[in-house]
């Protein structure tokens, strides 16, 4: 199967569609990297392992939310008390 | 007249000659041998008791065997015996050929013997790969009745680009008929009609109903997927429609979202695997989607969750 690979400027993979999706002029691939295609950039034919740093991706649950607006609306209450 | 005395063993007799055809009940004349004009054939009951071998002249009128009408034909009977003999009738102006065989009194069914021009191998049914249709000049050609291949390429109608597409033509009289076009891994048709006579001409295609076409699908869902552009000729488009899985670790599809081409920003809605809420902005040009990063309800960013799966180009609705 062929893949057609979404480039950056530079050589990161930012997706990778099917070769019969492909946009005229695409970088075609026989196989994809395994696991995630984002940690790799695609350079002079060859992949080159290269993740990006891990960014504070974390989203906060409800609970952790519902503290948070707690704590705020606690110190808007002793703003208004004091 | 000649008279002679002949003899023959145990026979004797006085004869007339030379004898004729019609004397010896022999050909030439005989059974229609030699003959422009056969004897005609103007019954049921006629056709029936014809099992002896010769040429005849099929005369019995508003007749319809498998499928065609006809009141004249040529008829041939081959003899096998007595009790045998095969029919070959062929309808005049066809290039039919039906026959039929008989024995020890009985008749068998019809059967048409021409299958070049005639269902159920010709026009198509029946068949995987029906007859192609590879230029302009033949798709304008064909207004008969039947199944086709259209097989012409780089074909764009009604903003529909194929190479290839499903085609019927249903046909009226000899000066109408609408042909209709379902391209290849469409969901669209595409339809046009032909009147014949003094307008001579057929009308431009139509598109009927909506399309839905998969344009591009995901083929890493397990991958982050960060802001960037999907490069997509959109430009006979009115809307794309936009799904999107959960995460790349929970891949069941939960966004969904529809925007015009060349319209508003549109966004993709969808939750984490611990419902909180997320978004991603998808804006849809002529030339592509272009896919922001996914941003919480509480203004983190990301490229895990909200992954697009699947773009549709969609015709047929409002801009």
């Amino acid at each position: 199967m062929k893949y057609a690979l979404n480039l950056a400027d530079d050589g990161r993979i930012l997706s990778a569609t099917y070769a019969e999706f492909a946009p005229v002029g695409s970088v075609m691939v026989n196989e994809l990297p395994e696991g995630n295609v984002a940690d790799y950039r695609y350079v002079n034919g060859l992949y080159v392992h290269d993740p990006l740093p891990v960014e504070d991706d974390h989203i906060l649950s409800d609970a952790e939310r519902i503290a948070e607006m707690e704590e705020a609306l606690a110190m808007l209450l002793n703003g208004v008390t004091e | 007249m000649n008279l002679k005395s002949i003899k023959f063993p145990g026979i004797v007799g006085t004869y007339t000659l030379p004898q004729t055809a019609s004397d010896l009940d022999a050909a030439p004349d005989g059974y229609g041998l030699g003959t422009t004009t056969p004897e005609d054939i103007t019954s049921d009951t006629q056709l029936d008791a014809t099992i002896r071998g010769g040429f005849y002249r099929y005369a019995i009128a508003d007749s319809t065997i498998c499928g065609i009408s006809f009141s004249l034909g040529s008829l041939a009977v081959y003899p096998i015996g007595t009790n045998g003999a095969v029919q070959e009738l062929r309808p005049f102006r066809t290039t039919h050929c039906l026959r039929r065989y008989y024995l020890t009194g009985t008749w068998s069914e019809w059967v048409n013997t021409d299958t070049t021009n005639f269902a159920p191998n010709g026009f198509g049914l029946g068949l995987n790969t029906p007859p192609a249709v590879t230029t302009t000049e033949e798709l304008d050609a064909t207004r008969k009745c039947g199944f086709y291949r259209y097989a012409i390429s780089n074909s764009v109608i009604c903003g529909i680009s194929f190479n290839s597409a499903s085609m019927i033509v249903y046909s009226n009289t000899a000066n109408s008929c609408v042909q209709e076009l379902i391209p290849y891994k469409t969901n669209c048709c595409l339809r046009r009609n032909y009147v014949g006579g003094s307008t001579n001409k057929w009308s431009d295609w139509e598109l009927v109903g909506g399309v839905q076409k998969l344009l591009w699908e995901n083929a890493s869902l397990t991958s982050d997927f960060s802001a960037q552009t999907i490069a997509l000729d959109l430009s006979g488009y009115d809307a794309v429609y936009i799904e999107a899985v959960r995460s790349t670790s929970s891949n069941v599809v939960s966004g969904r979202t529809m925007v015009s081409v060349g319209g508003l920003s549109g966004y993709l809605m969808g939750t984490t695997d611990q419902l909180t809420m997320i978004r991603r902005e998808v804006k849809a040009t002529t030339t592509g989607v272009v896919v922001s990063a996914y941003q919480s309800a509480n203004s983190s960013t990301g490229t895990s969750n909200e992954i697009p799966y699947r773009i549709y180009g969609i015709k047929g609705v409002s801009k």
